[in-house]
């Protein structure tokens, strides 16, 4: 792949830039976005956006939650995927590392081969939008993947809690559910 | 109207970036190949990056390319029928061979061609602004014309110093004053700047410059126009009613007393108590939601089972089906556990017997309500009674007088009731008409 055009000209970057800049007036103006909001960390920097999620009470493990995450963009966006760190308290996920980082395979750029277990149809593809990944954010919360984990404990006692052997992993989710809402 | 794209890339770019420095961020378009032909010479192929124009009106959905999100420029149409930029397609294709849409496997060459004409037509109607927008030229005109505006026609356009040995550029409209680019100093603000500059600084940046307002001749710095125009006594504003429907325009000195007699001035403190009380509201469900997902969830932290350590030990107790709320955290002891539920119980227990008295208060008021009344209508019907009584006694007084006066050998009575009566009453019917009696009958 060393052979890819991969141009970071200043042309590539204030294109990417006005391409965010566009996609964040359009999520902060949609209205059938519920749970999710986003805004600029820093005024003066499109390619760094701090994102709200607020999990729907309905959700099984998550519900009620309220994530905070930052979403960094290449300057190759769109052709490169950004990347989403979740801030503390850190979602316990199973597709969460300890540090934050997610790990979803939407966000995995396509030549990438360290993710070789996936097939490229569920990798990052230019088509996406901060919108379609925040949406695909939201349904791992629903339905972690316990496949391809980030955070081994995690998806360990998830795998326990499905089989009904404990409760471990319910009582940590919570835990980390309650300080989302700033308690204890 | 040829595309304007071209094949060349980079090589040229790099030797014209210096004569077309229309913006700090030239880039060029090289999808001749997926264009359809290429466009005019090198140099004015490169002059408009039509990625970076301003659309005068919102662009049609369907002329939006899906990976750069602006109006296509070169469009393609691949086999499975999506249409992109040609460039933004070979960019995503070097790093995965496959439509970015659909993922399916995509061979660049044989599986994509040129977007049919129609296609390439609507995006060149569509209206632009001149990109050398910022340097004055306010033109709108159609995508396919504003290369030629520009490259040939557009006075802002950069163009290089006629001075031969100088490296420099220069809006078009001031080649004919030979060489400007030598040091000078602004006479407003003392600033030093390059003579070919100064127009524009003097114009938009400079922080001393004066100008006299064409509307209220009134003097502010010039780059201050804006701010200015937001204040100037003499520009046209609507009312300040205008969002509760007055139409009028006017002057803002004079918008002050059309304010007074304004006729939607009634309806304005109104309006605006409105918008306050909305605003106002929606910061409340705003709040109001917080509280709930809050509350939702300490309730949820309520009759759950216990930990996993102690199911153990209390499975041989039966425990209400009710409680075992898988979905919920457990609780640390058993102890802490047995003492919600019996809190619990006592809560449910108290909610019961306050919900008794209530019951039983309502079921008496509704007893007395209902008793009163049977005894208001007992009371008319006994009267009642009386009354009947008294007449159906009068009657018959007034019957057995009237067969004493006819006699015995009457032939009027019926013989059984009059023979009867005549056993059983004749003997008292002196002193049961009794002169009262007669004096006052009953009313009916
Ligand atoms: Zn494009
Ligand atoms: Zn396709
Ligand atoms: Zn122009
Ligand atoms: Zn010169
Ligand atoms: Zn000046
Ligand atoms: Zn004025
Ligand atoms: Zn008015």
């Amino acid at each position: 792949m060393s052979s890819t055009p991969k141009p970071t000209s200043s042309a590539q970057t204030s294109g990417a830039a006005r391409l965010l800049q566009r996609q964040l007036k359009e999520m902060s103006t949609a209205k059938d976005l519920p749970g999710i909001s986003v805004g600029l960390l820093n005024e003066n920097n499109v390619f760094v956006w701090e994102v709200v999620l607020m999990i729907n009470d309905d959700c099984k493990y998550y519900g009620g939650a309220y994530f905070r995450a930052h979403l960094t963009f290449p300057p190759e966006y769109p052709h490169l995927p950004p990347k989403l760190v979740f801030q503390a308290p850190v979602p316990f996920h199973p597709n969460i590392y300890a540090s934050g980082e997610l790990c979803i395979s939407i966000l995995h750029p396509p030549e990438d081969d360290k993710y070789g277990y996936e097939t490229a149809a569920e990798r990052w593809s230019p088509v996406q939008t901060p919108e379609t990944i925040l949406l695909s954010v939201i349904s791992l919360f629903s339905e972690p993947n316990d496949e391809s984990p980030a955070n081994l404990d995690a998806a360990k006692l998830l795998r326990q809690d499905r089989a009904g052997e404990s409760k471990e992993f319910r009582r940590r989710v919570r835990k980390c559910v309650r300080e989302s809402l700033g308690e204890d | 109207m040829p595309p304007p794209n071209t094949p060349e890339e980079g090589v040229v770019a790099t030797n014209t970036s210096s004569i077309l420095a229309l913006r700090p961020s030239m880039s060029r378009d090289g999808g001749g190949d997926g264009g359809g032909g290429g466009g005019g010479g090198p140099s004015s192929a490169a002059a408009v990056d039509l990625r970076l124009l301003e659309y005068e009106d919102a662009v049609d959905e369907n002329l939006i390319c899906p990976i750069c999100r602006v109006a296509l420029v070169g469009p393609v149409i691949t086999n499975c029928d999506h249409v992109f930029c040609h460039r933004c397609l070979v960019q995503a294709h070097a790093l995965n061979p496959v439509c970015p849409v659909d993922r399916l496997p995509l061979k660049l060459v044989s599986e994509t061609r040129p977007a049919p004409k129609i296609v390439q037509n609507q995006l060149d109607n569509l209206n632009v602004r001149c990109p050398n927008h910022a340097r004055g030229c306010h033109l709108v005109v159609a995508r396919s014309l504003v290369e030629n505006h520009v490259t040939r026609y557009c006075d802002k356009t950069m163009v290089p110093c006629p001075h031969p040995s100088c490296e420099h550029t220069v809006v078009r409209n001031d080649v004919g004053k030979g060489c400007l680019h030598y040091d000078v100093q602004c006479e407003y603000c003392e600033g030093n700047m390059l003579k070919a500059d100064l127009e524009i600084h003097q114009d938009q940046k400079c922080p001393n410059r004066k100008k006299d307002c064409e509307l209220c001749s009134a003097e502010f710095v010039r780059n201050k126009q804006e701010e200015h125009m937001k204040e100037c006594p003499e520009v046209e504003v609507s009312c300040k009613y205008a969002p509760f429907g007055c139409t009028q325009q006017m002057s803002r000195k004079m918008a002050e007393g059309h304010g007074e007699k304004c006729d939607y001035r009634v309806v304005g403190p109104v309006g605006e108590q409105l918008a306050e009380l909305r605003s106002e509201l929606t910061a409340l469900q705003e709040k109001d939601r917080m509280k709930d997902r809050r509350i939702k969830f300490l309730e949820n932290r309520g009759y759950t089972l216990p930990a996993s350590n102690a199911t153990e030990a209390i499975s041989d107790i039966s425990l209400p089906e009710s409680s075992t709320n898988a979905d919920m955290a457990p609780y640390e002891s058993r102890d802490q556990y047995f003492l919600s539920l019996f809190e619990t119980m006592e809560s449910k227990v108290e909610r019961l017997s306050s919900a008794l008295a209530e019951v039983e208060g309502r079921h008496s008021m509704m007893l007395i309500n209902e008793t009163l009344q049977i005894k208001d209508q007992l009371t008319e019907i006994r009267s009642t009674l009386g009354v009947l009584g008294m007449h159906v006694r009068w009657l018959m007084n007034f019957r057995l007088q009237e067969r004493g006066r006819v006699g015995a050998g009457s032939p009027a009575m019926p013989g059984s009731l009059a023979g009867n009566q005549q056993g059983t009453s004749d003997p008292n019917l002196p002193r049961r008409l009794s002169d009262t009696m007669r004096e006052h009958p009953p009313r009916l």
